[in-house]
């Protein structure tokens, strides 16, 4: 919205100084019937201009140079659209613009340099943004996006879920706040939370496939991008609030975020609130219940988080600076994160009906919670210039301070912290040759340390330093698309130990000592000064062919490589959340045990290819997509066989027999995978008030010497139908998740389910604010589900029934 | 034969590696091994948890190498492993905190103080006390601010001075401690920001600190005046500053109502009375040469004196009758004094000097009116080592450690890589634990009086 105004007074600034100079083209935009459409944005593509059509369809646009210009259309319920011209010198007058209509919401990415969009660009993106955020808007990221095509939730109980993008996740799917990394430990544990907040954002961007082209290393499987206003582009006042309540987890939620400012500052303020209890289940939480177990509750679930976000910005007359500042507090329970198991408490008698009260002292025996918090400091910037080669500077920089401390009966028994900080800059040049692009530079700095019981991870200090470049071009009804980028991924920790691990098969025990050092009393623990120096690329090319009025196709393949992350390389101890004992690939395993790796150890490396078929205009539409991702050197967690102690030492020596205290020990390896599938989206417009869309998802992630990877996403197709007129909306939406039975080793197969949903809002005006009331009802059948891709799949199930009532109001 | 194991062990080893395509290096290399008990990992802490009082009641000690970045805690009376503990740099210092409960793991040069809980504590059940006993652990707790020097460890609270830098121009600082904050991970613990640089040392008083002052135009980083301030939740306020001077200020401690520090030209004394502070010069006695000043303080809750160190001179101070009296100590080869200190609940007093020997005085300060009986009656000299002193490795000395619960005291010896215990009633060692590393800083942790329940944690 900024830019409408800014441009504007750029347009009228340069006509007073040089009119004689200015090209311009004026025309009209119209729809297929030749209705004038109001509201258009008119951006000169390659140029800083937007003009947005007035009331009778009609722009001018100026300060053109002579020869070829390309204008882009964009405007709500309409694709977008590029027209190109020849600019002679007395410039075009009259021209006129033709829209095609769409059922696809179409929404900018702002996580790509390139212009893209769900219809436009050669890699598949989606975007959830507006009324549809406010409604799916969950307490985690991966439970707002679940229903997204293509994205899985790795469901953590409700408080930690993290979204899975084409079976990827963890340090394969980077989680960016506008666009810089959310600076969190979410990516090393699925029981840490991503320290991001979806009540406040404007909109959630999806990057489904490698992004590694303009995030690196961490995002060889995707980026989630939330955006919010914190620094304002803009100054126009305006809210937006919220207030809900939750039946199935007694959440409540006030949420609000305001915009104004005088002058040429633009100010903004949010805030948030949601608190909620564990959530209730219809049956069982454990899979297999213990004699003492009680029905209706996944214990240790409950959750409360604050955050507040200040940001200020310099409003120029060729862009923007701004500053924010953000805090997010929470607190959350963690479940299945029982140590050996209950306690062994046998005065529970209540296994016929889940008496309450009783149900909650259960609760309280084993409370392991985690404490969070985050500062977090960003400056961002747009520049714009209005001669000379260079066209834009946007710079992006980020400061974030991350702890968490995992709290067990009252104590602190592990505390991560992450302190990093992000910068970019991008340099975007004219265009040169009919050639549109620039070079961007980024780099990254991130000081991790895990304290502690859990402290599986010795400290490190990872730096990224990276030069991108990306270019396209239209020839014809093609659009290309290139990009490469090289990074140097550096990570250093000089304290990596390497225990005795007293791990041992469950025949034999612990036999393993004939280390030349072994008489009596003393062991050691080796310690070693790590450094580890990496430099992946990433190679890409993208083309969009508009092959007939209304239709594309997008094709990418692309090169990405991936640096394994510290603690894929470095870990030796155990992980609570993962229930594994897990040691890096900086280790191998031999005859006597774990020793050092002496291989070098390898880049990940993508090959990746991707088509996408869409329709965009008339009262049908469809995106059809196919991806195959052959990844060479694909880290994942090798089960060795061998059990070790889980660190707790309350069980220390009696229970060697049974694995009570103990964990699998899992290895990071390296083995070559290969990754396909197929996602599609299809929408009619039924008639005026219905619309009906179908999507479904498939994914298969096979090893290539055999077997399957775990937890990948079962067969999802969903089917919904909604319901707009006047001030009445609603929805009722049924998603069918099937049977996953590709199971890796030492993996059970999930058996399907089936999701019912439905909402209903009503809006009306109270002065000059727009209310919305609404109903929202999720598994309506009172599902007992399990997720495949959930780590706790055998602990906790998916919530019941639930039904929500809200507000929430803007002007 | 654990050290020829270890200096085999200590040999760097490099690895370096490089693959194809220019894609990844990696260079790995070895460091000194951490030792570990090997009865560690099987059985021993099971053993622990369902010990009742004997292990408890007598602590744990922290132990840091001379030239190496981890801690040990080893149980007491066995003195063996319980935990080792990487922290960031080679510890500097390590001081117990207010309660005896957490170890300060100082890294001076690194601005940093990490904390380890040494897993021993007691609860105030109103009508009793209850001990407990846990693992110990590295606390998420740390400190960071500029250069963390001075420790003063007083009825339940630690006061930590920050003396900032004067290069870099960080002003120095003061942070006061409970258990609780270093075990709650709090970050509103009051803390007192100053506008210099210096080399201080402050005394923390239940809400009142005595931290020291310096003019900012000195030439000197050492402070000549004492300030009282007030806390106000998370930060303290300059209530008074004392008109007596103190030049060249070094040296602090406290007992039950006089706070004191060593100036050039004496003591200066701080009595409290409520909330009442005033301030009074104790000046040197003529058994000062030029050169001498008191540097160096000692004090007890309970004792009536003070001790006052000025080189390898001793000197018993009395706060409330205003006397200061050599003490003769018998030096003999000694030359310096390396860890001193009130023991077994104040009825003795320690010296540690640098020929390795501990020279034990009974403390007599409570009944001490108008009795002729000197306040400190010289009881033995206890010399724990026979080695050539010459073959100190660089940088180390013998340290004390005190027991807050009992008779026992701790030596360490870094040329034999030993760890003495002494009891102070009987005046000899009673055990002596070879070390498989040249041990370095150590203090007691535990609960200094004991109550009859134990819980195990």
């Amino acid at each position: 919205m900024f830019k409408k105004t800014m441009i504007a007074s750029v347009v009228a600034a340069g006509m007073l100084a040089s009119p004689l100079m200015a090209e311009t083209i004026s025309g009209v935009v119209t729809d297929e019937n030749g209705q004038p459409v109001a509201g258009a944005e008119v951006s000169v593509i390659g140029e800083n201009q937007l003009i947005v059509t007035d009331a009778n369809g009609r722009f001018t646009v100026t300060n053109l140079r002579t020869g070829e210009a390309e204008l882009h259309i964009e405007a709500r319920r309409f694709g977008h659209r590029n027209f190109r011209f020849d600019v002679p010198a007395q410039g075009l007058s009259d021209v006129s613009l033709t829209l095609l209509s769409s059922t696809i919401e179409v929404i900018d990415v702002t996580a790509s340099p390139f212009h893209a969009s769900a219809t436009e660009s050669s890699l598949p993106v989606s975007v959830l943004a507006g009324d549809a955020l406010k409604m799916r808007q969950a307490a985690t990221l991966g439970d707002t996006l679940k229903n997204e095509v293509g994205v899985h939730s790795n469901f953590y109980g409700n408080v930690a879920s993290s979204p899975i993008i084409r079976g990827l996740d963890g340090p394969r799917v980077l989680i960016t706040q506008n666009g810089l990394d959310a600076g969190d430990a979410s990516r090393i544990g699925p029981d840490h939370s991503v320290a991001s907040e979806t009540s406040t954002a404007t909109q959630i961007e999806v990057l489904r496939g490698p992004a590694t082209l303009f995030y690196g290393s961490g995002a060889i499987g995707g980026v989630v991008n939330v955006v919010d206003q914190r620094i304002p582009t803009d100054n126009t006042t305006r809210a937006e609030w919220m207030v809900q309540r939750e039946s199935v987890n007694d959440e409540k939620l006030a949420s609000g975020s305001l915009v104004s400012g005088v002058d040429n500052i633009g100010l903004y303020i949010d805030g948030f609130w949601r608190d909620n209890d564990s959530y209730r289940i219809p049956g069982f939480a454990e899979a297999q219940p213990d004699d003492d177990a009680v029905k209706g509750r996944v214990d240790n679930t409950a959750a409360t988080a604050k955050g507040f976000t200040l940001g200020g910005s310099v409003l120029l007359d060729n862009g923007f600076i701004g500053l924010s500042y953000g805090r997010l507090d929470r607190e959350y329970g963690i479940p299945g994160h029982s140590h050996g198991g209950h306690g062994g408490d046998d005065e529970h008698e209540g296994h016929d009906h889940g008496d309450h009260d009783e149900h909650e002292e259960h609760g309280a025996e084993e409370e392991v919670y985690a404490d969070l918090t985050q500062n977090r400091y960003q400056l961002l910037s747009e520049l714009n210039i209005n001669s000379g080669f260079i066209r834009a500077i946007n710079t992006k920089l980020a400061f974030t301070d991350y702890q968490h401390s995992e709290i067990e009966n009252g104590e602190i028994g592990t505390t991560f912290k992450n302190r990093s900080h992000e910068a970019r800059i991008e340099v975007l040049h004219r265009t040169f040759q009919d050639w549109r692009g620039g070079i961007s530079l980024h780099y990254k700095f991130s000081d991790f340390e895990a304290l502690g019981e859990e402290a599986f991870t010795p400290p490190s200090e990872t730096e990224m330093l990276a030069l991108g470049w990306v270019e396209e071009r239209h020839i014809g009804d093609w659009l290309l698309q290139l990009g490469a980028r090289v990074e140097r991924v550096t990570v250093e920790a000089p304290n990596v130990v390497l225990p005795e691990l007293a791990a041992h098969g469950h025949d034999e025990h612990g036999a393993e000592d004939e280390h030349d050092h072994g008489h009596g009393g003393t062991e050691y623990i080796r310690v070693f000064d790590v450094k580890q120096r990496f430099t992946p690329y990433s190679l890409s090319a993208g083309a969009v062919w508009d092959f007939a009025a209304g239709y594309n196709i997008g094709l990418s393949a692309s090169h990405s490589q991936r640096a394994p992350s510290a603690a894929e390389l470095l870990s030796f101890g155990p992980h609570i959340s993962t229930a594994s004992y897990e040691i890096g690939a900086l280790f191998v395993q031999d005859e006597h045990g774990f020793e050092l790796n002496t291989q070098p150890i390898e880049l990940e490396k993508s090959n990746n290819l991707d088509i996408t078929l869409r329709k965009f205009s008339g009262n049908t539409g469809f995106v059809l997509n196919a991806f195959y991702n052959r990844i060479d050197n694909y880290y994942y967690q090798k089960n060795t066989g061998l059990f070790a102690e889980d660190g707790h030492e309350e069980h220390a020596a009696e229970a060697a027999d049974e694995h009570e205290g103990e964990m699998p020990v899992y290895l990071f390896a390296a083995a070559d995978v290969t990754l396909h599938g197929l996602e599609a989206q299809y929408v009619w417009q039924i008639n005026d008030p219905f619309k009906l869309t179908l999507q479904g998802d498939y994914i298969r992630a096979r090893l290539q010497d055999g077997g399957d990877l775990p937890r990948t996403p079962p067969l999802r197709i969903a089917a919904e139908i909604g319901y707009e007129q006047d001030a009445i909306s609603a929805d009722l939406r049924a998603t069918r998740y099937f049977k996953q039975n590709k199971v890796a080793e030492m993996e059970q197969a999930t058996a399907g389910y089936t999701l019912l949903d439905a909402s209903v809002s009503y809006r009306f005006d109270v002065g000059l604010q727009e209310l919305t009331f609404y109903l929202k009802g999720q598994n309506l059948t009172n599902q007992t589900a399990r997720v495949h891709t959930s780590f706790l799949k055998d602990l906790a199930p998916l919530p019941g029934r639930s039904l929500a009532v809200g507000l929430r109001g803007r002007f | 034969m654990l050290q020829t194991k270890l200096t085999m062990l200590a040999v760097l080893i490099s690895v370096s590696l490089l693959s194809g395509c220019g894609d990844s290096t990696t260079t790995i290399i070895e460091k000194d091994p951490i030792a570990v008990d090997d009865d560690h990992d099987h059985g021993d802490d099971h053993d622990d948890e369902h010990d009742h009082g004997a292990e408890g009641s007598a602590g744990r000690l922290v132990i840091s190498a001379i030239d190496n970045d981890f801690v040990q805690v080893l149980t007491l009376p066995e003195k063996t492993e319980l935990e080792t503990f990487l922290v960031t740099a080679t510890p500097s210092a390590i001081v117990a905190s207010g309660d005896n409960r957490y170890a300060a793991i100082v890294q001076r040069n690194q601005d940093l103080v990490q904390f380890i809980d040494g897993g021993l504590w007691q609860e105030d059940h109103v009508d009793h006390m209850d001990d407990f006993q846990a693992a110990p652990r590295l606390m998420p707790f740390q400190l960071a601010q500029v250069r963390p020097t001075h420790f003063s460890a007083a009825d339940g609270q630690l006061a930590v001075f920050f003396d900032g830098n004067a290069t870099t121009g960080a002003a120095a600082g003061v942070a006061v401690l409970t258990d609780a904050d270093i075990g709650e991970d709090s970050s509103n613990y009051p803390q007192l920001s100053l506008t210099t640089h210096q080399h201080g040392a402050a005394q923390a008083r239940g809400e009142y600190l005595l931290s020291t002052i310096r003019d900012e135009n000195s030439s000197t980083t050492l402070p000549d005046q004492v300030g009282l301030y007030h806390q106000h939740d998370d930060h303290f306020d300059l209530e008074e500053t004392f008109a007596v001077s103190c030049p060249n200020l070094h040296g602090s401690a406290q007992n039950h109502d006089f706070i004191a520090f060593g100036c050039t030209d004496g003591v200066l004394l701080i009595e409290q009375v409520g909330d009442t502070f005033t301030a009074s010069k104790l000046a040197n006695t003529e058994d000062f040469t030029d050169t001498m000043r008191i540097g160096t303080l000692a004090g007890d809750h309970s004792a009536g004196h003070f001790i006052g160190i000025a080189g390898s001179a001793v000197f018993a101070i009395h706060a409330e009758d205003a006397e200061m009296e050599l003490l003769d100590w018998q030096a003999d080869a000694a030359t310096a004094i390396w860890g001193y200190g009130f023991a077994e609940q104040g009825e003795k007093f320690v010296l540690l000097d640098n020929t390795g020997t501990l020279t034990i005085f009974n403390y007599h300060g409570h009944e001490h009116a108008g009795e002729a009986e000197p306040a400190f009656e010289f009881v033995a000299k206890l010399p724990l080592t026979a080695a050539d002193l010459a073959d100190m490795p660089a940088g180390a000395r013998f340290q004390l450690a005190i027991s807050a619960a009992d008779d026992k005291v701790y030596v360490t010896d870094p040329i034999a890589n030993q760890l003495h215990t002494v009891d102070l009633h009987d005046a000899e060692v009673v055990s002596t634990k070879q070390l498989s590393f040249t041990p370095h800083r150590l203090t007691w942790l535990g609960v200094a009086n004991p109550s009859d329940d134990h819980h195990d944690h």
